[in-house]
């Protein structure tokens, strides 16, 4: 299968050692995201919303949920830049932590996604043999399952909330990233230092995790750098379905279907977290785009 | 190829879609496809815009002295859409169509007061009552009380053949349905000659479809909506004062709210009108003092009720509660408005030393595990008459006394109404109802709800009443 | 051959009954009943015990697994719980109109974004590409919902040239439907074409990058015959399995694109299935979404080896 056609480049600077190395190795990996145009751009939207998720409660100067039966569907003023929603709300106010939510979900969910389909995926490459067959066959088959519908479901049913999508996300995620870890250790795993460390008669566990792991970090982190841009996609899907984040929570996508209606009247209710959204995903591809590049690692542009 | 607007002569309405395919055209079925057997169907009788009686199929009608037995004389001359004349037969058999337990009709409850019917002669049907009624027209103005053809009921959820204004051409209530005008209706040819109810369940659709001109009546918008719309001389936005309301429960029979002196402190504290602005919007609802019976409703009392903090606190003083009372509400997001009203009441609850402790439970399971388990706890009703809710929610041992409420006085003047054939006894006496409900109730009631609907200009003669009373044959479009 | 594409089919199958247990298995495993949450205010004494006695939910999971999938196969999806009626008949003009909304940008789609992607691929890095792969970026990117949205605004509220929600009659010809899904179908293509374009773009820097593309320019070969005879065949084929997982994975985002345009297609119903707790009928699209991602890839797998009698003795694994 093409999708899993990841080769892996270790260079230097990515190898595990002292606390210092590996902080140069990020430094040097930093300057050629930022060495790009398209990198800095992507560098910068991350940044720019990762603060603005953290610090958004303290300039926000509004409550999120205050309503106000007076200012509803109000023009952008001095006193709300952005405007009001259908409830009075600020919309100021609700945009700039509207992110928060699918920021922290999406973020973790990626991390593990990419973590166990990383750890899964390079035991299965470094295994091989019939349980590798057998399990690549599950992951196709898993691949059928229609993941937007069981996000719906479980999210509608368990009444586990938002959180109950952490799992389900870094579960259906992890099954595509089992592929491109074993493609990726097929590649590094006739390489020499895992002969070696064969014969120096560790077992498969320590290969796994104390040479395998590290040597394919890049992968995986340019992976989890794209799953986190398919996950706030999906997420915010959701929430725009209405299975996401539940009122009066601001969140971006819940904020554009609330609003959608009103377009004719009060377009900046729906506007500006469209705006904030799109910016956070399109910046996270540019990211992870760069991050591939200055990594080396070279990704196909498909979803599995 | 795709026509913006519509034609003249046809009227094209959203439809929620509410049982997603499983409409029904029959109208006693729990599932009917709701305005569509509205103009497929006459009742007996039909309710006019003062709330009260007029003739439909039925012309004149008698009662006994007793009340147990009424005489229907029907309309002659009037035919279903089949060809088939309208004979006492058929009237009948709805009846006992409607009261048939398999069917498991929602009105059967309402007519349960119904023994038999029969035919006296082609044009003369007699209802025998198991009790004295003497509001039975009352009933019988039940939406879903529709005149079907004898031995209908294998083909009727099909063929909608009915005696009303309109016919049925094709009925799919997931796409478009569609309707062509009666010209044989017996009160005249309606003036529109095609309705089409189109399927859109999503409210946001059904607004763009509003904006885009791809449909010209649109039943129902929210207070927030309506924006769209006002100032628009395109378009004609009506806001009509319903009985549904949404409401919290206490049991009075259970500590702490079997003190009628708690319950009393607990409706007090309300500003209802400050509760009508923040859980609706101006305009969303009209204040209510604690009683099921609505303002348009002609056996309404009209109570008045105010805000009374001092009171309240020592009404709970006297009840023992001194540093004032912790108590623990059940809601659930089942209903939209059920949390923000439950909010609004907890700030304003404070005032008087009442702590209201919300627990939100799931949707799921609030009807079965929540409501009328838990001592306190959100509920809503639709709009009914004066006799169906007080004798359904509040007579003991009814099985939707949801507030356990038990007065034998109460029970014994809801059953001297019924029987009263004097209308000014009988309002007094439902009067009376009303008011031990104020005095003593358990049900904290504080708005009934309005709706708004909105239509295209090119509509006229469409009166701003309840979808369900106005004669839509009467509804003209340019 | 045959028994390549033979056992392609024998895999297709064994998928199909892997996903109805799974899909079984999680639609049990969630909390609720689907009377208690149809019946609402009414889920009470008898009337909840015949209708749960009526649905069959007294019985086990396990004896209800095996009546369920039993009657699969002789097709019998079973009656929905809500509309009370087979469910093949609910979801047989609903799969027809997901699929005709589907096929429809996928033709508008397909061809636009292999010729796009040639284009930025040969031109790579030029002013061509840089157009063409910013506005995929942004197709990609953008929710379909925020797409979808302006568009309405646009075409349909404002300029009026589109209608803004599909109102169709449930047994609408596809000459009755097409005029009346401009809009969704445009927003389906243009996310369509973006990622498909993507891929086509980067198997074509790939091919021209290769040796037997070098070799041929080296030969004097006209750059034009190159790209027609040489580079495009052997940049395209491989991308065929890639560009059907990537469109069968867009499917599920037909779910979104139903909603905002009211289109009575699979996506639709499995909103208001869910919110309904009509668990038969979920299960039922699941599978349906199942079966038509496994036969697009299917598809896609015979295209391959029909169109290149290479890869007959070494066909890629997965796609099934």
């Amino acid at each position: 299968m093409i999708a899993g056609g990841t080769s892996a480049n270790p260079v230097e600077y990515a190898l595990p050692g002292s606390g210092r190395s590996r902080f140069a190795g990020i430094m040097i990996v930093l300057r050629d995201i930022i060495s790009r145009p398209v990198g800095a751009i992507g560098l910068f939207l991350v940044v720019f919303h990762l603060l603005l998720a953290v610090i958004a409660s303290f300039i926000a100067p509004y409550d999120v949920a205050l309503q106000n039966a007076d200012r509803i569907l109000q023009a952008p003023s001095w006193a709300h830049p952005m405007g009001t929603d259908s409830l009075g709300r600020d919309v100021f106010s609700r945009t700039i932590t509207g992110g928060r939510i699918s920021i922290i979900i999406t973020l973790i969910s990626a991390v593990i996604a990419a973590l166990w389909g990383g750890i899964v995926g390079v035991s299965l490459g470094l295994v091989g043999g019939r349980i590798d067959e057998f399990c690549m066959r599950l992951v196709d088959a898993f691949l059928a399952i229609p993941g937007l519908l069981f996000l719906l479901l479980i999210v509608s049913f368990t009444g586990g909330g938002v959180y109950a999508l952490i799992p389900t996300l870094s579960f259906f995620n992890g099954i595509s990233v089992i592929r491109i870890g074993r493609g990726a250790a097929q590649g590094v795993a006739v390489k020499d230092y895992i002969t070696a460390a064969r014969v120096r008669g560790h077992g498969s566990r320590f290969i796994i995790f104390q040479e395998m792991l590290p040597n394919l970090q890049d992968i995986l982190l340019v992976e989890w750098a794209m799953r986190w841009s398919w996950m706030m996609l999906a997420f915010s899907s959701l929430s725009f379905l209405g299975f996401g984040a539940t009122p009066p929570t601001p969140d971006w996508g819940l904020m554009i279907s609330d609003s959608r209606e009103f377009l004719t009247v009060a377009p900046w209710a729906g506007i500006w977290p469209a705006i904030f959204l799109s910016t956070l995903i399109i910046g996270i591809n540019l990211f992870a785009d760069a991050l591939g590049k200055a990594l080396r690692v070279d990704r196909q542009q498909g979803v599995f | 190829m795709y026509t913006h607007g519509t034609q003249a002569g046809t009227l094209r309405l959203a439809y929620d879609a509410g049982f997603g395919g499983a409409e029904s055209l029959d109208p006693y079925s729990p599932t009917r496809f709701y305005f569509t057997t509205l103009t497929l169907f006459d009742r007996l009788v039909r309710q006019n815009y003062e709330g009260g009686v007029d003739p439909g199929l039925a012309m004149s009608w008698k009662v006994s002295q007793d009340a147990r037995t009424w005489t229907f004389n029907l309309r002659p001359g009037v035919r279903f859409h089949s060809g088939k004349p309208l004979v006492a037969a058929d009237v009948v058999y709805s009846i006992h169509h409607a009261l048939d337990p398999k069917r498991g009709s929602p009105v059967a409850s309402t007519l349960k007061v119904i023994d038999r019917v029969e035919a006296i002669d082609d044009l003369t049907v007699r209802f025998h009552l198991k009790s004295a009624h003497a509001d039975l027209p009352l009933l019988l103005i039940d939406q879903r009380c529709g005149i079907i053809a004898k031995d209908s009921a294998a083909t009727i959820e099909q063929t909608g053949n009915g005696t009303g204004p309109y016919k049925l051409l094709r009925n799919d209530p997931e796409g478009i349905t569609l309707l062509v005008a009666n010209q044989d209706y017996w009160e005249g040819s309606p003036n529109v000659e095609r309705i089409e109810v189109v399927a859109i369940p999503d409210q946001v659709a059904q607004i763009q479809a509003m904006l885009s001109g791809q449909i010209d009546y649109l039943p129902s918008v929210n207070r927030r909506q309506l924006k769209l719309f006002e100032n628009n001389p395109d378009y004609i936005v009506q806001t009509i004062k319903t009985g549904h309301w949404p409401g919290m429960v206490m049991r009075t029979d259970q500590p702490p709210f079997d003190d009628v002196r708690v319950r009393k402190a607990m409706r007090m504290v309300i500003d209802r009108p400050n509760m009508i602005r923040l859980v609706l919007g101006d305009g969303g609802g009209e204040p209510a003092c604690d009683t099921p019976v609505w303002s348009g409703d002609q056996y309404y009392s009209a109570i008045v009720c105010q805000r009374d903090l001092p009171e309240a606190r020592a009404l709970l003083k006297d009840a023992g509660y001194s540093d004032g009372i912790d108590v623990d509400l059940y809601t659930s997001s089942v209903e939209k408005l059920f949390i923000s009203m439950a909010e609004v009441y907890q700030s304003q609850a404070a005032q008087a030393g009442i702590r209201v402790n919300i627990h939100q439970v799931p949707a799921d399971g609030y009807w079965t595990d929540t409501w009328m388990q838990e001592s306190f706890v959100s509920t809503r009703w639709n709009q009914r008459p004066a006799d169906q809710i007080l004798n359904e929610a509040f007579r003991s041992g009814a099985s939707w006394n949801e507030t356990y409420w038990n007065n034998p006085d109460f029970d014994h003047s809801l059953d001297m109404a019924r029987k009263e054939t004097d209308p000014d006894k009988r309002l007094s006496l439902y009067a009376k109802t009303q008011q031990m409900l104020f005095d003593q109730g358990g049900a904290i009631i504080p708005f009934y709800l309005n709706i708004n609907r909105v239509f295209s200009a090119r509509i006229s003669n469409l009166p701003s009443e309840n979808t369900l009373f106005v004669e839509w044959h009467k509804v003209s479009r340019e | 051959m045959l028994r390549i594409l033979l056992r392609r089919l024998v895999m297709a199958v064994f998928t199909l009954i892997f996903v109805a247990i799974v899909v079984f298995g999680v639609t049990e495993a969630l909390p609720g009943d689907a009377c208690t949450a149809y019946l609402g205010k009414l889920a009470q004494g008898e009337r909840l015990s015949n209708c749960q006695s009526e649905l069959g939910l007294d019985k086990s999971s396990i004896e209800r697994f095996v009546g369920w999938s039993g009657n699969v196969l002789h097709g019998d999806l079973g009656d929905s719980l809500k509309r009370k009626r087979p469910i093949s008949d609910i979801i047989a003009p609903r799969f027809r109109n997901t699929i005709i909304l589907g096929a429809s940008a996928a033709l508008i789609g397909i061809p636009l974004a292999i010729v796009l992607g040639v284009i930025a691929g040969v031109y790579r890095d030029r002013l061509s590409d840089h157009v063409v792969s910013g506005i995929a970026l942004l197709a990609m990117t953008i929710p379909e919902f925020v797409i979808a949205t302006v568009l309405i605004f646009i075409f349909a509220i404002s300029l009026k040239w589109f209608p803004a929600v599909t109102i169709l009659p449930t047994e609408a010809s596809v000459a009755e439907i097409l005029p009346n899904i401009i809009l969704p179908m445009f927003t389906l293509a243009f996310v369509m074409t973006a990622h498909i374009l993507r891929i086509t773009r980067a198997s074509v820097i790939d091919t021209m990058s290769s040796e037997f593309v070098k070799m041929a320019t080296l030969k004097g070969v006209p750059f034009r015959r190159i790209i027609f005879r040489h580079m495009l065949p052997s940049a395209l084929l491989p991308t065929i399995n890639i560009v059907a997982l990537t469109m069968a994975w867009l499917l599920s985002g037909v779910v979104v694109i139903e909603k905002v345009f009211n289109y009575p297609g699979l996506g639709t119903l499995i909103i208001q299935s869910i919110f309904d707790r009509d668990l038969p009928l979920v299960q039922a699209i699941a599978l349906m979404f199942a079966v038509i991602y496994i036969a697009v890839n299917l598809i896609a797998d015979f295209l391959v080896i029909l169109l290149n009698p290479r890869l007959r003795t070494k066909v890629s694994a997965g796609g099934g």
